[in-house]
This record gives structure tokens, sequence and C-alpha cells, in this order.
């Protein structure tokens, strides 16, 4: 090539070109020459590719009046351009460093959020890192927003209301809705959600891949009282067990669900049907705040709040094993996820 | 029917469904009315225009490319139709020329697809290799070089 090609070309076409790239692939080109370097330091190089890699703007700018060198020698050089008192390449380096935060503790509860996604206080976050969303969950607002993990920004598109999800799908009109009571205890999954109320019904929200979502109440034989902690779905492909007990009428592709309530009863629904498959009785009538499986659907366990775990065998219905005398804060802790006590 | 005219006095006839993709042809068409005069095109050579003339008949039923949003955000590079990523498989030389084409003419979606060749390009080598791909000159100075090293250097740890 007796020509310098791309040097010809006006830098008006070279910064579109540049600005396709993905930062990684920015350094290395800011490493070319330095017109390139001129250009991919200049922010507004970022911004576009901020945009595209995070699909949007920000809903706010976690980085306000920061720049982004270190210090000393090497600022000339990596701020060089408009001067702007905040940088999209230090917003866009924090925001992938939350990420690699945020995958490195996977998403697991402890992440604060930082962002705002006005809906009310926050109990539980999902985190689909794959398909990038985040699901805000909120027992006193008893909705779940679905939002760009990094930018903060809700999903809306017009009239989807399928961003927002109210808990409750007794929804006659968007924005109307029939009461349900207090949301009385939450438990979530990257797949579903599972809201327990005042009134003893459940209602379950399902989430697709893309964070969208679906709500349905199972409220046939509902508890007498607050649902105070629920499980699951726990569907039949877990290791421990390939089918359902043959003492309830439970289709082959269902998946279940349990609920402790105020009534010192677990439940356990079909999800898919929303009936009521079995009601496992506690002792005493005390009340139950935590409920998990246990070696797939074998066994149930349930904490009450003076303290005492029950174990029901699920196929017999009854306790086998009953332990007190946890204090209250032990009796949480004993409790583990789903499936894997 | 329009005629256009290169910049090496040839001349082509197309429908002027096909010239209105260009910005630059659909204004001046508004502007000063249609007439048996052909437009002279003195950025484009007749190789080019023929190029350009090509994509704009295949994309003449296209629905209009969306307003440049501030907000819009760009295309991935990685989404090429087959037709256009044919059509674009020319040597570097033809693609610039294509790129600076479009850029006159105002051809959004032709502009959109010799960029994200270019970009392709780039993609996935090292500096040196696209100096090579390019034939660009490393014009830093020893001084800026080791500032660069050092600034990596930063961008690694974190």
């Amino acid at each position: 090539m007796s020509e310098h090609l791309i040097d010809n070309l006006p830098e008006e076409l070279l910064i579109h070109i540049l600005s396709l790239l993905e930062p990684s692939e920015l350094r290395q080109a800011g490493r070319v020459c330095r017109t390139w370097r001129r250009i991919v330091t200049d922010d507004s190089c970022w911004r576009r590719a901020f945009a595209r890699t995070f699909t949007q703007r920000p809903f706010e700018r976690l980085m306000p009046n920061r720049m982004p060198a270190k210090a000393g020698s090497s600022q000339s050089l990596v701020t060089s351009g408009r001067g702007s008192a905040s940088s999209w390449q230090f917003e866009y380096l924090h925001r992938q460093r939350l990420i690699r935060q945020w995958q490195s503790i996977g998403g697991n509860g402890q992440t604060r959020l930082e962002y705002n996604v006005r809906a009310s206080s926050v109990d539980k976050v999902i985190v689909s890192e794959k398909y990038g969303w985040a699901l805000a969950v909120s027992m006193a607002g008893k909705v779940a927003i679905r939002s760009m993990p990094m930018t903060g920004k809700v999903f809306a598109r017009d009239n989807d209301i399928q961003d927002i999800v109210f808990a409750l799908p007794h929804v006659s009109e968007p924005g109307h809705w029939i009461d349900q009571g207090r949301a009385s205890s939450l438990s979530t999954r990257i797949d579903r959600i599972v809201w327990g109320f005042d009134d003893g019904v459940v209602t379950v929200t399902h989430i697709n891949k893309f964070g969208r979502l679906q709500s349905r109440t199972i409220s046939r034989g509902s508890h007498v009282g607050p649902v105070l902690g629920s499980a699951g779905p726990l569907d039949q492909l877990t290791q421990h067990q390939h089918e359902w007990p043959a003492a309830y009428d439970i289709a082959g592709d269902d998946r279940v669900v349990a609920s402790a309530g105020a009534d010192g009863d677990v439940r356990v629904w079909s999800e898919d049907t929303g009936d009521l498959v079995c009601v496992l009785r506690g002792v005493f009538g005390t009340p139950l705040v935590k409920v998990s499986w246990a070696e797939g659907l074998h066994y149930v366990v349930a904490a009450s709040s003076s303290g005492a775990v029950f174990v029901w065998d699920f196929e017999e219905a009854k306790i086998v094993t009953m332990e007190t005398g946890y204090d209250y804060s032990e009796s949480v802790d004993t409790s583990a996820p789903p499936g894997d006590v | 029917m329009v005629k256009l005219q290169s910049s090496d006095n040839e001349e082509f006839e197309v429908g002027k469904n096909v010239a209105v993709q260009s910005v630059l042809i659909k204004n001046l068409l508004e502007d000063l009315g249609e007439s048996e005069e052909a437009i002279p095109l003195p950025n484009v050579t007749g190789k080019v225009l023929k190029k350009v003339i090509e994509y704009c008949e295949h994309h003449k039923d296209d629905p209009p490319p969306l307003r440049d949003d501030y907000d819009d955000v760009p295309k991935r590079s990685d989404d090429i139709e087959p037709w256009d990523e044919k059509f674009i498989k020319v040597d570097q030389e033809l693609l610039f020329e294509i790129l600076l084409a479009s850029n006159y003419m105002d051809i959004k979606p032709l502009l959109d697809l010799g960029c994200k060749t270019v970009a392709n390009m780039i993609r996935g080598k090292t500096p040196d290799e696209i100096r090579k791909a390019f034939n660009i000159v490393d014009d830093f100075t020893p001084e800026e070089k080791e500032q660069i090293r050092k600034e990596n250097e930063w961008a690694e740890d974190r």
C-alpha cells in the first residue's frame, strides 16, 4: 500500500469509526498513533462507548466531578480534551468495575445498589448478569421493578406494564388494584418471586430470562393470618427426586411452592394449577416464620417464632423431627436456601 | 429518472427513489426541481459512484433511517446483513473512497456500513497490527510511549 489511506479520512469519520469499538479495543486504538490517541481520549468517544455498552445513558451519574487519572504524569494524556468537570471515561470505568464486583460476589444480596429505582424500600435485588437486568423487589410497595443494572434506568417502553409488576394480579386496569393487605414475606430466586400476604394469600411472580414478569395468586385454601415465610418453587428435576410423591395429585411438570404461616401450618401449593397440594400441620399453632425444602422433596423444614424447628416427611405429611430451644436468630440461620439444606 | 455525473464525467441514470437515498441529492432535487441536466458530483469518481448506486438500488425499498437522535444507541458492528457484507468486501482503497463518497453524498446507512467494516478491521488487533493493517506511522515520542506504558499498568490493576 503506497498511500496512508486512513489518514486521509476526515476526523469526524475516524471518530465515528473508533467510537464503534469496545472500550478494551479503544484502549488498544489509543496506542496506535497521536491522532488516534487524541480521538479516543476525547470524552465524546467514551460517551458513545458507554451508550453502546449499557444501551442507554445513565439514570444518574455515579461519578460526577471526578476525573479519571490517578495522579501525576499520566493525567495530561488521559484527560486531554474538554477538561470537563466529569468524565464519561471515568463513569464508564467505574461502572465496569462495579460489574466486576457484582460478578465476584454473585449479586447475593450484599450488593449495595447505587441507583434509584423509586420502588420505596427495596428488600431484595435479583440480578441477571447474563441478560443484563436487575429487579428491585419491594415488600412495602408490593412491586418488582425491572431496570438496567448499571444505569439504573427502568426499562420503560410505552404502556409496557410488564416492567413494573405489582405483586397482586388483581389488576382490573393499570393503576387500579384491589388491596390485598400488606406483604408479609418474600422469597426470591432468579426466576421466581414468592410473596406472602397478611391475609394468608400467596402470590408467585414468574421472571423470564429477560426479566419480564408475570404474577399469579394461589389463594385457594389460604392460611389463616399472615404468611411469614415461603420456599420454592421446587420443580421435579432436582437431583434427589425424580417423581412427585404418589400421595399427591401433582402433574409431572408441575412445580410446587411452600408457605409458612402465622397459623402454624406449612402449605404446599401447585404453582401451575394454584391448588393446595397439602397442609403440613405444626404443633400448638406456633407461628412458622421460615420454610425450606430438604433433599429435594423428601422433607420440609420450618422454623417457628418460638425457636422450634420442625421437619416433615413430605410424602407422609407428618412431623419426623422437632427440635426446640433455638433462639430466633439461630433458627433463621438454619433455614438454608431452597434445596440446599 | 435522475442523471448523475461523476468527477471523471461518467453519467449514470437512476430512478428517483434510488437517487434520493442520498440526502445531498434529495435536497438538491427539492431546491432546484427536477431537470434534464445531470447532477455533477465532483468528489466522486465513476468507479465509486457505480458502487454507491449499486448499494442504493439494492436498498431503495428500505424504510428511511431513523433520525440521528442524541440519545440514539449506535448499533453494534456485528449486525451486518449478508448482502451488505458481500457488497463491502472490497480493497481498502475502494472501501475508504466509498466511505468518503457516502459521507459527501450523505447516505447514512452506507456510511454506517463502511464505518462498521473499518471498525471490524481494527477490532481484536494489537496497536502494532493496526498500524500494519492501515499503514499508519507510529509518531509517539519516547516520553509519550513511557506514559502509555504507565497508563496501561494503571488500567490493568484496576
